[in-house]
Order: structure tokens, then C-alpha cells, then sequence
């Protein structure tokens, strides 16, 4: 039976199963059959490659890990609970709804585990034993409001608006009452917490000449529905985005967010052309048909760091461990403003670290996502930056809510590279 | 002799005073923490849980850990970040989790680096790299696996070809005696003084071997020192050889004449290795008729240095009719010095030597086959022959000599013996195959009693009286000290005694 024919199938009965993992999980059916060995490099304390020059995961392997330190919060304990549960040796509880909701689906782990490769991630076995677990549990706790509001009001925030609030007034195409393949899907941070990024996105658009159109009202990407647990509920509301996409003659979607780029390039890829913003930008740029000027960044601020988002440096859209990677494009696209010079975090590329705001940690374990967040602004302020740039408003808000929070508040501003480039055009 | 207390009729006191003693958030008796803590590499042949796991961050807190456990007579296991049999705690107990002692300080002027016990050896080498400099025995585990651990077993690695063992490297330890004492051995115990840590022999006997192989039976490790040496990673390359199955005779001799010659590290495998490398079109072809694998890494600090190496070890090769493979070198091991520009190219063109670290060797024979059973023992040379043949009759005995069971060997060729690990590929959740495994140990072990194998790693648990009593003496005097210094038999108990 293929993977796909055990989705269907599963999709009847709505029982989700490790069945389509069991080659990672020590079937005894098939060979070859693997697993976890315990070899301890997904925690320990050093790099998994010491002869190489890059800084590659030397303290940092697993945000739960990191920071509670010990061995059930890492890859390999999720991974072992997984098996036992799959071989019928370990039951769902509490306990293990506890420790498996504590990865951040960042996806560290399937660089630096070396069993696990080409047809599953590690972070995928994760995420489709959480749908066991919802389906015998529910909710994690932290997760049953979010979940409420995505389903009541298609988002996160529980905001009763149409996405497309932050376009009002910016003349902005509506896809319904004009003819055009490429849907600017700004989601719901930037539709509703950080509508400068969707309207700094417009604008750069807008000046290249690119014809693009918005929905006046998006449905969600699934992508929080999906990481708590709720994976039929993830599912419909796939289902309802292709509907509408194709339904609008929708041909290329392009998203200011990192994980509903990954959601829907990974789940439509093949029907429609997903990009991630920066990917679009990098190439309009390149092409000639953006152009930023000479203009003053910020407060005059002009040394930028870049923050890789584990979505776009690590997954990227993708179904399997380190087949794509956005890391270059975002890059691209600061460069191109003259104002700025761009500085790099130690932390970078594929082995970028989380911010603390996916996989629903910052609903679930908000002390954890704090930390890592905190973390991250002083990272990137020991680099001597004076803006922390990010391109998926997701992590933008949570760090600037975190920034904001900081008793010592560093001199650093949370912009994203839309903003960024938009302030130069 | 004194009887151990069961922790659980005590563990509630005992955890609040530990909770006291290190902070209620480096205690855990979390029944997820007590299953991952019992695993270890050995997990389908040995799996026990501790009552109680804490984490110390200094060594003051391991001995305070161990004065507790005593005063309780409880059990103590340490574990460092992987664990084979040995940190499996037994009788369970107290387990400490040694990854949170883990500072490094890098001496450069005394070329010497001081390690707390939890550190790993990949964290220690990248650290020093930042001073160019290394402790030249790189083992072939994961980042996980501990300096102590490694100064225990005690590890080989690449570079064990020249340098020996890595307790060969180590100038002195820091250990938590039951008592609640630190002791500090060898040059360690000059820490203190203005000429500090530079040499292992102080005045008197010298105990840091005392420290060796000791499983925790005398107490815990808290730190090391270790002797570095100048290192560039520009300063290596590598050869790879191909023997046929008559060949093993010849095959051995060029071994050990490349060990006669200091060359830096020579690497012995068989066909089963690289088989899943040829499936996944890691290497496009190898001589069909070749089964025997001979990798080199040279360590020379100038080009005519490092020619000179080679040139020694392709005469050793040749001399026995081995082929050599440039492309089993660049793909198999790492850079030759023909490789382009192998020093700029891409972000890491070494592979990593680990087991299964990421892009390493050892990743895919694991992924395309399952877990693995490995044993581990040193020889004398003289036995290289003897070793191999008896390993390949009993896997075909066993109907495991295949690539379903993958059955490779991947042996160090030490500086004062022949490091021998066989590996079985397995699935640790088939019963068919656990009682093929189970039956292999049972064969293939006591060989490694007559030919004077020592125990490292999961086998130490399961052969320790046959290996122990064959000291004779020397056992009965271990059990005295043992006495002396852990009356209450607390260490790590049914490991060594």
C-alpha cells in the first residue's frame, strides 16, 4: 500500500496511524527496516561533525531539549516513545502528550540525525504520532483556544475580520473581481497583527508591474491546526484552499509566511507554483524589475541580521529532510538595499535555530518560547545589530512581543525583509 | 561488606535532599526521564531504569551526589551521553546524567586542555581547533559520547595507529569518592600549585590508570586532563586500499608493517561495510573481486612529511598485493592530497566519522540495515587471522553472514594491539533476530577470553566474571580496594564486582 493509499484509508476511519513510518520504526515486517540506535547525537553536547568549519549544532540540538535539559525533551526520546507506542509497548498518556507537544517541529533534528533520510523526516514521524495523540486526548493544554479560534474565525488571534483588512485603502486587486494567477497569501500575522509587512509587500509588488490579486478573506493555511494535533481539521481546510484556488484560475501563490509556504507548497506543490516571498522578490530583483534606492533605513539604523526561519532554511515546502532550501533568496533581497549592511548570526542556514514560535510551543510551553526568543535577540545583538530581520511575520511578532517584555531592552528593532525593502522602494 | 538499601524504600527522603542539595530542576524521577535514561547502545540486550536521575554542574555536586547516596546506600550509576552496557544502572538507583558537567578549558602554553567529565570529545576537539591544536585519538562515536567515558573504556579511534588509546593521552584525573571526597590524580594534583597541570608523574605513585576501565567502581570522574598536540586538518590525507578474500594473510601483514611505521591511523573493514555506500551510489564501483579494506589517514605537517607517510604505507600495501582506490579515499574516508582544493571546497569536505552522525559512513549502513550489535576487544596481532575466521564461520553458522545481518567488521589497528569490532545488523523488535544475536555473543565472546581480549563497551555487563577472574590475584586485590574506598558497595554494582 503506498503512503497515499494509507492516508485515504485512514482518512475514512479518521484513525491516524504510524503505518506509512514503520520503516523507521523497526517493523519487523519489512527489512530494511531502522529506528533510533540511541546514539545520543540529536542531544549531545557537541558538534555532529567536529572536523567541519561551518559552527554546526555545537550547543544547540533540540529547543525542548535545550532548555529543560533533560533526555525525554529530545528527538531520539520522541522517537523512541513513537516505536514502543507503534510496537504496542507504550501507551498514550499525559506524560507522553506532554513531552511529544514539546517539539517545535523546527526540524533540527533531521539534519543531524544521519539514520533517518530521503522518503520521511523525523519531525514528520513527530507531528503524525501528536495526531494519535489529539485524536486519544484531545488538545494539549495552551492549544484549545487557538484551535476554537482558527475554527470559528480562521485564525490564530480570534479576530472577526477578513484577512484582507490591512489592503483598505491601498487599492489592492481582489482576486474576485479581477482575473489573475498569482494570489499574494498574506496570512494571518500580517493580515491582522503586522499589516505593515503584507502592505510593504504590496508595494514592492506593485512597483515591479507584477499583476497580482488578494482574497478578500483567506482561508487559514492549517498549519497551527496541523502542529497542535487536529490533523482533520488541517485537512479540510486544505482542501478548502485548493477548492478556492482553482475555482480563481490561481496559478502561483505567493506567502509572506514562512509556515504557510511550507504547508501549502508541501501540500499543492505539484498542482500550483508556491513561493516563498523572498523567492519572488530575489528573482524580480535579479530581473531588474525592482529596484531598491539609497533611502535611510529605520532611525537611521542600517546594520541588519538575518534570522533563517527553520521553515524556509530547513523544509522549505518539502516532504523530505534537506531537499530544498530557501536561505540564499532572503539574502539576496537585503543585499539589494544599499542602506543596510548585512551581518550574520553564528546560528544560520541549515543549522539556523528556532525562535521559539512554531510547532504551537509558543501556545503550549509560552515560558520555552520566551526563553528561546530571548535567546535569539541576544544573538543577534552580539553581533552589533541594530535590526533582527526575519521573513515570516509568525516569528516577527513573537520576538517583537518577547523584545517587548525584556527587562533590559536591547537597542535592536524586529522588522521583516518586506519592510525592509519596502522602506527602499 | 555492607547490603545496598532498595532506593525506592528510601527514595522520597533521598530525592528531597538531592532536590535540596542540587535545585528541585536537576532532579527528576519522571517515569520518561528513568526509560531514557536506562537505554544506552546496549538497550535490546540490557535495559534497566533508575529510581532517580540528577544532573550535577559542578563536581562539589557529584560528590555531594555520591555523599547523599551513601549515607543512603543506594546505588549510583554515572552515565555520560550515550552509554553502553557499563552506565546501565543495574540495581537502579541514583543515575547521574554527567552531559551538564562540561567545561572546557584550553591551555596552549602547557599544550593541555582540562575537561569536566560530561564534556564531549567532539565538543573538546572542536575547542581545540579554535587553537589548532588536538588530542590526537578521534573515536568514531557521537557527539554525545564523554570525555570520561572515553578516558574509561578506554576509547581508540583514528589516530590510535601512532597514538595508542586515549587514557594513553590523559595526564591526570578528578574524581567523587563515596565519602564525598575529590580526589585529583596524576597532574591534576599540581592544579593547585604555580606550575599547575603539565606532567602525570607527581612524587609518589601514580594512580591515574587506577581510573581506568573502572566502570564507576571507585566513584566518579568529575575531570581530566589531557595532552594536546599541534593540528590542522590541512595536515591529513588518505589512502584506501582493496585486499581479495585469499588475501587476508597478506592483508594483515601490510597492516601491521604501517604499524611498525607510525603511520597516523590505519582502518581495517571487509566488503559488508561498504555495500550499502555502493547501493546508494556513494562510491560507483570497487574491484568486484575486493574484500578487504584498508583505509589510511596520514598526519604529516609538511608536504614532504606527509609523502613521506604516504609513500611508507602505499610500499606496505603494494609490498602485499593491495590495490589502491583513490576514489574508495575521497568517498569512503576522506581528501587525498589529490583531491582539488579539498581545503576551500565545499562547507565540509571531511565526512563525518561518527557511526551515524549526519553524512557519515556509519548513517547509511545503519539506515539501510537497522540497529547495531557490535563486540569489542583488542588482540594481539598475531590473531588477526584467527579472529576473522572465526567471526565468519560462526555468522555462517548462524545463516547471519548476508546482507540482511550485514555482518562487517570495522577494526582499529592500535599502536600495541589489533582493536577488533564485529558488527551485526539487527532488528532489535524481531525475536528471531534477538535470539540470532543473543546466540552469536554466545559464540563469538569466550574466543575473545582465549585470545586475550579485553571487554569494552555492552559485553563488559554480560562476561565480567569470566573476564575478571582471569586476573587471577589481581581481582582479589581490585575487591580490596574496591572495599576501601566504597565499603558500602554502592558504585555502579554487578558491573566489575
Amino acid at each position: 500500500m503506498t503512503a497515499q493509499q494509507t492516508n485515504i484509508q485512514e482518512a475514512k476511519g479518521k484513525v491516524t496511524t504510524l503505518e506509512k513510518y514503520k520503516r523507521w520504526l523497526y517493523a519487523s515486517d519489512i527489512h530494511p527496516s531502522s529506528g533510533c540506535t540511541a546514539c545520543g547525537n540529536c542531544y549531545g553536547r557537541g558538534p555532529a561533525n567536529w572536523l567541519a568549519d561551518e559552527h554546526n549544532t555545537a550547543d544547540w540540538k533540540c529547543v525542548p531539549f535545550d532548555y529543560y535539559g533533560w533526555r525525554r525533551y529530545s528527538p531520539s526520546a520522541f522517537w523512541e516513545i513513537a516505536t514502543k507506542n507503534y510496537h504496542g509497548l507504550m501507551e498514550i498518556d499525559e506524560d507522553v502528550q506532554e513531552t511529544l507537544f514539546s517539539c517545535a517541529q523546527c526540524g533540527l533534528c533531521n539534519e543531524i540525525c544521519g539514520v533517518i533520510d530521503r522518503d520521511a523526516r523525523l519531525s514528520d514521524i513527530f507531528k503524525t504520532f501528536r495526531f494519535m495523540i489529539y485524536e486519544k486526548m484531545g488538545p494539549l493544554k495552551g492549544h484549545e483556544k487557538p484551535i476554537e479560534n482558527i475554527k470559528k474565525y480562521g485564525n490564530i488571534h480570534g479576530i472577526d475580520a477578513p484577512t484582507s483588512i490591512w489592503a483598505s485603502g491601498l487599492g489592492v486587486k481582489m482576486v474576485k473581481d479581477h482575473n489573475t494567477e498569482t494570489l499574494l497569501f498574506s496570512g494571518e500575522d500580517a493580515s491582522y497583527k503586522l499589516p505593515n509587512v503584507a502592505k510593504s509587500a504590496a508595494k514592492v509588488l506593485k512597483s515591479s508591474g507584477l499583476d497580482f490579486g488578494i482574497f478578500e478573506n483567506e482561508v487559514n493555511s492549517g498549519y497551527y491546526l496541523e502542529v497542535m494535533g487536529d490533523r482533520w481539521g488541517a485537512e479540510q481546510l486544505w482542501k478548502k484552499n485548493f477548492d478556492l484556488f482553482k475555482k480563481h484560475g490561481i496559478k502561483k501563490v505567493v506567502c509572506l509566511s514562512a509556515q504557510d509556504y511550507h504547508v501549502l507548497r508541501r501540500e499543492f506543490g505539484g498542482e500550483f507554483e508556491v513561493l516563498h516571498i523572498t523567492e519572488l522578490l530575489a528573482h524580480l530583483i535579479s530581473s531588474g524589475r525592482v529596484k531598491a534606492g539609497n533611502n535611510k533605513l529605520v532611525d537611521g539604523r542600517k546594520r541588519v541580521v538575518y534570522h533563517d526561519p527553520c521553515y524556509l532554511a530547513r523544509q522549505a515546502g518539502s516532504r523530505s529532510p534537506r531537499e530544498r532550501r530557501v536561505v540564499e533568496e532572503p539574502r539576496s533581497v537585503l543585499k539589494a538595499v544599499p542602506a543596510l549592511e548585512l551581518l550574520e548570526l553564528e546560528k544560520k542556514g541549515r543549522w539556523t535555530w528556532c525562535a521559539g514560535e512554531c510547532g504551537g510551543v509558543k501556545q503550549g510551553y509560552p515560558e520555552m518560547a520566551s526563553w528561546r526568543a530571548e535567546r535569539l535577540i541576544e544573538d543577534a545583538v552580539s553581533t552589533g545589530a541594530e535590526i533582527l530581520a526575519t521573513a515570516t511575520p509568525n516569528e516577527q511578532l513573537h520576538l517583537m512581543e518577547v523584545l517587548s517584555k525584556m527587562g533590559k531592552k536591547p537597542n535592536l528593532k524586529v522588522m521583516d525583509v518586506m519592510e525592509i525593502l519596502g522602506q527602499s522602494i | 561488606m555492607s547490603s545496598r538499601a532498595s532506593a525506592k524504600q528510601v527514595w522520597p527522603d533521598t530525592v528531597e535532599q538531592l532536590k535540596t542539595a542540587l535545585g528541585a530542576q536537576n532532579v527528576s524521577t519522571n517515569k520518561l526521564d528513568l526509560f531514557m535514561y536506562g537505554r544506552s547502545l546496549a538497550w535490546p540486550f540490557l535495559m534497566r531504569e533508575p529510581d532517580i536521575v540528577v544532573r550535577p554542574h559542578s563536581p562539589m555536586d557529584v560528590a555531594t551526589i555520591l555523599r547523599i547516596a551513601n549515607r543512603a546506600r543506594i546505588p549510583v550509576t554515572a552515565k555520560g551521553g550515550i552509554g553502553e552496557g557499563a552506565s546501565v544502572p543495574l540495581e537502579g538507583g541514583i543515575l547521574i546524567d554527567l552531559t551538564t558537567l562540561n567545561k572546557i578549558e584550553v591551555h596552549p602554553e602547557d599544550k593541555v586542555v582540562v575537561v569536566e567529565a560530561g564534556a564531549s570529545w567532539h565538543e573538546m576537539l572542536a575547542e581545540l581547533r579554535k587553537h589548532d591544536l588536538t588530542v590526537p585519538i578521534w573515536p568514531t562515536y557521537e557527539s554525545a559520547a564523554v570525555c570520561s567515558a572515553a578516558f574509561v573504556n578506554p576509547s581508540h579511534g583514528y589516530g590510535s595507529t601512532r597514538y595508542g588509546v586515549v587514557a594513553d593521552l590523559c595526564l591526570g584525573v578528578e574524581a567523587a569518592l563515596p565519602n564525598g571526597e575529590l580526589l585529583r590524580v596524576g597532574a591534576l594534583a599540581n592544579e593547585l600549585t604555580q606550575y599547575g597541570v603539565f606532567f602525570r608523574y607527581p612524587n609518589g605513585p601514580e594512580f591515574t590508570g587506577l581510573w581506568t576501565q573502572v566502570e564507576g567502581n571507585f566513584g566518579v570522574i568529575t575531570r581530566l586532563a589531557f595532552k594536546t598536540i599541534d593540528f590542522k586538518k590541512e595536515w591529513l590525507s588518505t589512502q584506501f586500499f582493496t585486499f581479495k578474500r585469499d588475501q587476508l594473510d597478506e592483508c594483515g601483514k601490510a597492516i601491521f608493517k604501517c604499524v611498525r611505521s607510525e603511520i597516523f591511523d590505519v582502518h581495517f573493514n571487509d566488503r559488508w561495510w561498504v555495500i550499502p555506500a555502493i547501493k546508494e551510489g556513494v562510491v560507483k564501483e570497487l574491484p568486484e573481486d575486493a574484500w578487504f579494506l584498508v583505509s589510511i589517514i596520514n598526519f604529516g605537517r609538511t608536504e614532504n612529511e606527509l609523502k613521506a607517510q604516504e609513500e611508507i604505507a602505499l610500499n606496505a600495501m603494494k609490498q602485499f598485493g593491495g590495490k589502491e582506490s583513490v576514489e574508495g579515499a575521497e568517498k569512503l574516508v576522506g581528501p587525498t592530497r589529490y583531491t582539488p582544493k579539498y581545503e576551500s571546497g565545499p562547507a565540509e569536505p571531511w565526512p563525518a566519522w561518527n557511526l551515524v552522525g549526519h553524512d557519515s559512513w556509519g548513517s547509511r549502513n545503519t539506515r539501510n540495515a537497522g540497529m547495531w550489535l557490535t563486540t569489542s576487544a583488542h588482540f594481539p596481532y598475531r590473531f588477526f587471522n584467527d579472529v576473522y575466521e572465526y567471526n565468519e564461520k560462526i555468522c555462517k553458522d548462524l545463516g547471519i553472514w548476508n546482507e540482511r545481518y550485514l555482518p562487517w567488521h570495522d577494526s582499529f589497528a592500535c599502536r600495541d594491539s589489533f582493536k577488533t569490532e564485529t558488527f551485526q545488523i539487527y532488528n532489535p523488535y524481531n525475536p528471531n533476530d534477538m535470539k540470532l544475536m543473543w546466540a552469536y555473543l554466545e559464540r563469538y565472546l569466550p574466543l575473545q577470553i582465549t585470545r586475550g581480549g579485553t571487554f569494552h563497551g555492552l559485553t563488559i555487563q554480560f562476561h565480567s566474571k569470566a573476564a575478571m577472574e582471569k586476573l587471577g590475584p589481581l581481582y582479589e586485590w581490585m575487591k580490596k580496594m574496591r572495599d576501601e574506598l566504597d565499603p558500602n558497595h554502592i558504585m555502579n554494582p554487578g558491573t566489575l564486582f
